[in-house]
This record gives C-alpha cells, sequence and structure tokens, in this order.
C-alpha cells in the first residue's frame, strides 16, 4: 500500500512538472528584424532537442517580390504571395535569413510561419513571429 | 503438432553442426535466436550425446528449421513412438478442475450476503495488488518497441524506403536480432546498416551494442511486373538477448500498394504537401545514402504537383496551373 501511495505522489509530481515544463521544451521561434528600408532578416532561433527539418513560410504583402534571398528559398508561390524555405539536417543555434524586396517594406507586414514536427510527439507544430 | 518430448534430451552434435553449417547459420545467430550462449551451442556440438532441456531442443530445432525429432540422439525409433503416444493419452484425459465453490457459496448466499461481499472486495483489492505488483515495470526489467515505417504507396518499377525502429531499454550491452519477412519479389537496392542475410525473402540484421535507439533502413523496388493496386505484405520480428531474451513483432505499417504515386506522397493526390515532405526528412534524417530519394521528394515538393510518366518510368514535377 506504500508503494501504491509513493508512486501516485511521484505521478502527479511528473505529470505537474511536465505541464510546466512544456512550453520551455525543445522548439523553433523566429522574429523578423528591419535591416534598411529594402532588407529585412529573419532570425531563427533553434532549441534542443530540435527537430531535423523546419519549412519558413513568409507572407509578403501584395505588390512586394523577393528579390534575392539568403539563403535562397526553396519556392515561391505567386499566387499566394509566400515564400517558403525548406531548411534541413538544422542544428541547434541560431539561424539568419536575410531577405532583399523590391520596394520597401515595413516588417510588420511580414508573417513567417515556422513549421515543424515535434520531436517527442511527432505532431506538426506551427509557431509565427 | 507439439512432439511429446521428456523434460530432458539427448541431442545428435554431429547433426546440429552439419544442418547448421547447411544452413549458413553462425554460431552467434543460433546463440541469438536459442536464447542461449555461443559456448553452449560450441558445447552441443562437441560433446556426442549433450543432454538438453526439451524447451532447447525444440527452439532450436525451430531455428535450424528441421522437425525436434532430427536433431536428437535416436537409438531405437520404434521405442521412442510407443512411449510418445502413452505420453500423450493421459494429457488429452486431463481437464483442468473446475472451482465449484463461489457458485455454491452464491447459492446458499442469501443468508450471509455481507460475508460474501466483504469476501468478493478483499479479492478485488488483492487482485488489483497483485496486478500492479506484476505489471508495475521495474527499472531492470527489459523494454523492447519496434516499428515499422513503410509508405503507403509506391510506383511500378520505382523505390521507396522502409524503415525499422527500435527503442529499447535500459541501456546496455546486448545482441539484436531483426527478421523482417519481405515479398520475394522485391529487390533490396541498399540497406543501413547493410544486413546480415537475405535468403528467400528473409532479410536478417544481427547488432551487437549497448544503443537504445536503433535505425535498420532498407531501400526496396517495387517490381514493375506487379499488378496496380496489388497491395504487399511486410512482417517481422526484433529478439533482444541480455540476460533475458526477449522477443517482439515488429509494429507500425506493414503493407504497401503499388500504385503510381509518389513514396512520400501520403494521400496519393500527386501533390507533396508540407506535413508529407517533414515526414519523409524526419524519417530518413542521419541516414546515409537517402539523398537521391530525398532530392526527388523535394524536386516535387517544390514544384507543387507531379505526374507519373508510365513511358519515361519516373515521377515528373508539374507547377500547379494557377501559380
Amino acid at each position: 500500500m506504500y508503494l501504491l501511495k509513493t508512486n501516485w505522489y511521484v505521478l502527479v509530481l511528473s505529470l505537474l512538472s511536465l505541464a510546466l515544463a512544456s512550453p520551455c521544451l525543445g522548439a523553433i521561434s523566429g522574429a523578423i528584424e528591419q535591416k534598411d528600408d529594402r532588407i529585412a532578416i529573419v532570425r531563427v532561433k533553434i532549441t534542443p532537442p530540435a527537430p531535423t527539418t523546419v519549412i519558413i513560410t513568409l507572407d509578403l504583402p501584395e505588390g512586394v517580390k523577393i528579390e534575392e534571398a539568403k539563403p535562397k528559398y526553396s519556392r515561391l508561390l505567386d499566387k499566394e504571395r509566400k515564400a517558403q524555405w525548406l531548411l534541413t539536417g538544422i542544428k541547434p543555434g541560431k539561424l539568419d535569413i536575410l531577405i532583399r524586396f523590391n520596394r520597401e517594406v515595413d516588417v510588420k507586414e511580414l508573417k513567417a510561419i515556422f513549421r515543424y514536427k515535434d520531436v517527442s510527439s511527432g505532431k506538426i507544430v506551427e509557431a509565427t513571429n | 503438432m507439439e512432439p511429446s518430448l521428456p523434460q530432458t534430451v539427448r541431442l545428435d552434435s554431429e547433426k546440429i553442426r552439419r544442418i547448421r553449417e547447411e544452413r549458413g547459420l553462425t554460431q552467434l545467430y543460433v546463440a541469438t535466436v536459442v536464447g542461449v550462449t555461443i559456448d553452449t551451442i560450441s558445447r552441443w556440438e562437441n560433446k556426442r550425446y549433450p543432454s538438453v532441456k526439451r524447451e532447447n531442443a525444440l527452439k532450436l530445432a525451430e531455428t535450424l528449421e528441421v522437425d525436434v525429432q532430427e536433431i536428437l540422439e535416436q537409438p531405437d525409433d520404434s521405442k521412442q513412438d510407443e512411449s510418445t503416444s502413452k505420453e500423450e493419452q493421459p494429457k488429452e484425459k486431463t481437464q483442468p478442475p473446475e472451482d465449484k465453490e463461489p457458485k455454491e457459496e452464491a447459492d446458499k448466499g442469501g443468508r450471509n450476503i455481507l460475508l460474501i461481499l466483504l469476501w468478493a472486495i478483499g479479492l478485488l483489492g488483492a487482485g488489483i495488488l497483485a496486478g500492479y505488483l506484476i505489471f508495475k515495470p521495474s527499472p531492470f526489467s527489459l523494454e523492447v518497441n519496434a516499428a515499422r515505417f513503410l509508405p503507403a504507396y509506391c510506383a511500378k518499377g520505382s523505390l521507396f524506403p522502409v524503415l525499422i525502429r527500435i527503442d529499447i531499454s535500459p541501456e546496455d550491452k546486448r545482441t539484436v536480432l531483426i527478421k523482417e519477412d519481405i515479398p520475394r519479389t522485391l529487390k533490396i537496392t541498399k540497406a543501413v546498416p547493410p544486413y546480415t542475410s537475405l535468403e528467400k525473402g528473409l532479410l536478417k540484421w544481427i547488432y551487437q551494442g549497448q544503443t537504445t535507439n536503433l535505425k535498420f533502413v532498407y531501400i526496396a523496388r517495387m517490381p514493375q511486373s506487379i499488378k496496380e493496386y496489388k497491395t504487399l505484405r511486410f512482417r517481422g520480428t526484433v529478439t533482444i538477448k541480455t540476460n533475458q531474451t526477449v522477443s517482439v513483432t515488429i509494429g507500425g505499417n506493414s503493407q504497401i500498394t503499388a500504385a503510381p504515386f509518389n513514396w512520400a506522397d501520403k494521400n496519393g493526390d500527386n501533390r507533396i504537401d508540407d506535413e508529407e515532405i517533414l515526414d519523409a526528412y524526419e524519417l530518413l534524417s542521419g541516414v546515409k545514402g537517402m539523398s537521391s530519394l530525398l532530392k526527388e521528394v523535394e524536386t516535387l515538393w517544390a514544384a507543387g504537383q507531379y505526374r507519373w510518366d508510365e513511358r519515361a518510368k519516373r515521377f515528373v514535377p508539374e507547377k500547379i496551373a494557377h501559380e
């Protein structure tokens, strides 16, 4: 009976700590910074345990086109005004995507979505900047 | 039907060695499957007529793919047959004793319901406690989980990957035997790590080490001659030997359909969507020699949609019309 009680306490405490810790588990997040009128940087932060692959989707305002990007985008969906980067073999740390647009852009007009598979659950996670 | 044998039997050591060598099996392989050490197998093969437990003789016969009688010392076959048939008779007649007490108590139970109720509650409590103690995971018990990741579709004549992931705990030095029964019409073009043997559609790996997460990947080619939408089935087992031997069936996906879709296209809609490409990369990440398979998937994803070119025997990327 003692064993049963002890294990219940352990189980409850484990669940509680897991619930509290879950937002801090390995993930991908990012922010968009303005470098100058026509250049923005998507700063990506990867914390362990990191997935190996992430898709970053950048929503573009109407009339805005990407003139150059480093690294280059993997695909451009003109109609949907989206550019996507498929980043593979990523490791914990930081990663920057430098983008030059055809005209002045306020970063507040830009939206980035980070899509990846959660390492522990295997479920798709979507995070926005 | 299982042959009726005494608790201990004597093996024919020469026969064992000969059959094992004919089958091209190593002592390590046989030891792993039977669940004994290599030294034991060596002893069985070198002593003249070693005595072994009946269970071990049966496992050995199964491993060597022969009838158990074939590997036993047989001084006189006719006597053996007589004793066998005699031994079988009492077994058939034996019936498990019926426990009539609870029923009788229930019939008379009107008089003392409280006592029966208390007895039942006590029994239930004892059962729950016993179940908890029995099934409570012990920190020392070996836990094994094996799963197969097999695509839903693959076009005729094209390649697809299969991954077997094995999670074992706790960390310890061990021998792992993986047996994967694949359709004989499939051609394996690559395996990472390389397989130990492949014979009559039975793919085998033997791994020794203490890693807790193992990945075994192979690339197979869907036969060109297969009928469209025909399904192929896979099955397999993983046997792990440390101080105890545990054998589990490989779970996960077990069938693939011959259809004009890329292996990464799970729903067969001629598009590789974001989730499907993430799945493909997560599946094969860190596995050497998979880049060409992944590159093809990436090209199809980037294009938006694709079709299978039957004449060229390859997938052709196509831009979505509205883009």
